[in-house]
């Protein structure tokens, strides 16, 4: 079953977002993309019962929107309120100021920090480097799939891709359908006697599990 | 959709606190209590400058640093399910519900400057920022007869196995030192520990200041 990662773009500048969208849609990621932070929280909405994020790229300066009715703030509280199992990287040509950084992090504690100064360019390496994991034998190639090595064989699921870009931390799942595509890919681990396995902690939390001897993995970007 | 399991039943303290009315309430405040995959650290302050400081100390795969003004205190206690694993507080910060909660549960408390009026005997001081961040970062990496804290929340055994028991994190993470409440409020971790043939129990030290992990008579450490 396939079912392609949607990624949450939020940004201003319609040329940026553009870059954004066409970036992620070259991965095969289903881009949201919104210039308000209005618009951004009626996509969560309109798709919060469906699917969920894998990722939302959000642009902290919004002075450019076409309303300011809400703000990057409200968005990034719904995130963390409602979506905590979604990567969030926030970009500002202001990162590096103090009351950015902590009304960032008040709104969203687990938030990433992009400088936007270092160019777009840079923000999309980053990103590529946080969704491009590789978990003991497996790998996901573009944050859309998950590959098992030594099969070559492919997990097209967005939850299978949800809990290896958040290896090793707990991710919990919101629904049953996200539960049941993550007990599929538990089936699908074994079947191919991947040495990573699927474990689950109760309460719809799972995570991955490599054996140690493997190493340790390397923390996301 | 459904919705993950609430905790308030299974842990009724998690409302203790609950804002009635008057309390600021953040707006990342999720509508109910609900289990987290990450322990937290609550920062009371005036302004973001501890939370902001002591974020760049803890690992993110082992704490969340939520940063709360002295209004919202209660109300992110409250909404903490079953409590905080640590609250900081600032010294110009009269944070009357930390002192609450640390009385009653099994809370790390520590403070920026003089312990707050009326803390628990187990409640810690510190003069300058650097020992306090040592503190945090000692406790997060703190270690009792082959326990540890695990990666987001829980204790991970010797044998591999991960448990979930706020009690039994509290006491890992303080050790050597008590934490001065009554033992009953340990019964859950010893609970956990004699289910898994942990030949360790909380038991009262007067030395240590309070309650502590020690073997069991007969076991070695």
């Amino acid at each position: 079953m396939k079912a392609n990662p949607e990624a949450l773009l939020l940004e201003d500048d319609s040329e940026t977002l553009e870059e954004l969208r066409s970036h992620f849609a070259h991965k095969r990621f289903y881009p949201l993309a919104a210039r308000s932070a209005t618009r951004a929280l009626s996509l969560l909405e309109n798709n919060g019962e469906s699917s969920r994020p894998v990722l939302a790229v959000i642009d902290w300066d919004l002075r450019l929107a076409p309303d300011n009715r809400t703000t990057s703030g409200d968005v990034l509280s719904r995130l963390s309120r409602e979506f905590a199992e979604c990567l969030v990287i926030v970009y500002s040509q202001n990162i590096d100021a103090f009351h950015v950084r902590s009304d960032i992090h008040r709104a969203h504690p687990r938030a990433w920090l992009h400088d936007k100064r270092d160019g777009i360019g840079s923000l999309m390496l980053r990103i590529d480097r946080m969704l491009d994991q590789q978990v003991g034998d497996l790998r996901v190639h573009h944050g859309t799939v998950v590959i098992h090595m030594p099969s070559q064989d492919e997990h097209h699921h967005r939850e299978a891709v949800r809990l290896v870009v958040h290896h090793p931390d707990i991710v919990t799942f919101h629904s049953d359908t996200a539960t049941k595509a993550v007990r599929r890919f538990g089936d699908w681990l074994t079947r191919h006697d991947s040495m990573v396995k699927l474990v689950s902690l109760g309460n719809r939390k799972y995570r991955l599990a490599v054996p140690a001897a493997t190493g340790p993995d390397p923390p996301p970007a | 959709m459904g919705c993950p399991r609430r905790v308030e039943a299974r842990c009724p303290a998690a409302l203790e606190f609950a804002p009635t009315s008057g309390f600021e309430r953040p707006p990342w405040l999720p509508s109910q209590p609900e289990e987290g995959d990450l322990r937290t650290i609550l920062v009371v302050s005036p302004a973001g400058e501890l939370a902001e400081a002591l974020r760049d100390v803890v690992p993110r795969e082992m704490a969340m640093v939520r940063d709360a003004r002295p209004e919202e205190a209660v109300a992110v206690i409250g909404f903490s399910a079953p409590f905080p694993w640590m609250i900081v507080t600032d010294a110009a910060v009269d944070a009357p519900p930390a002192v609450a909660v640390a009385r009653r549960h099994p809370v790390i408390l520590a403070s920026r400057g003089p312990v707050p009026a009326g803390a628990p005997g187990h409640a810690r001081g510190f003069a300058v920022f650097a020992a306090l961040a040592d503190f945090v970062s000692g406790a997060l990496r703190g270690t009792v007869g082959g326990m540890r804290l695990g990666r987001g929340a829980g204790v991970d055994l010797v044998s591999g196995e991960a448990v979930r028991a706020a009690a039994l994190e509290a006491l890992v993470a303080l050790h050597p030192f008590g934490f001065d409440l009554p033992l009953a409020r340990f019964r859950s971790a010893a609970h956990a520990l004699e289910r898994r043939g942990i030949p360790w129990r909380p038991v009262r030290d007067r030395g240590a200041g309070g309650v502590v992990l020690a073997p069991l008579a007969g076991a070695s450490a």
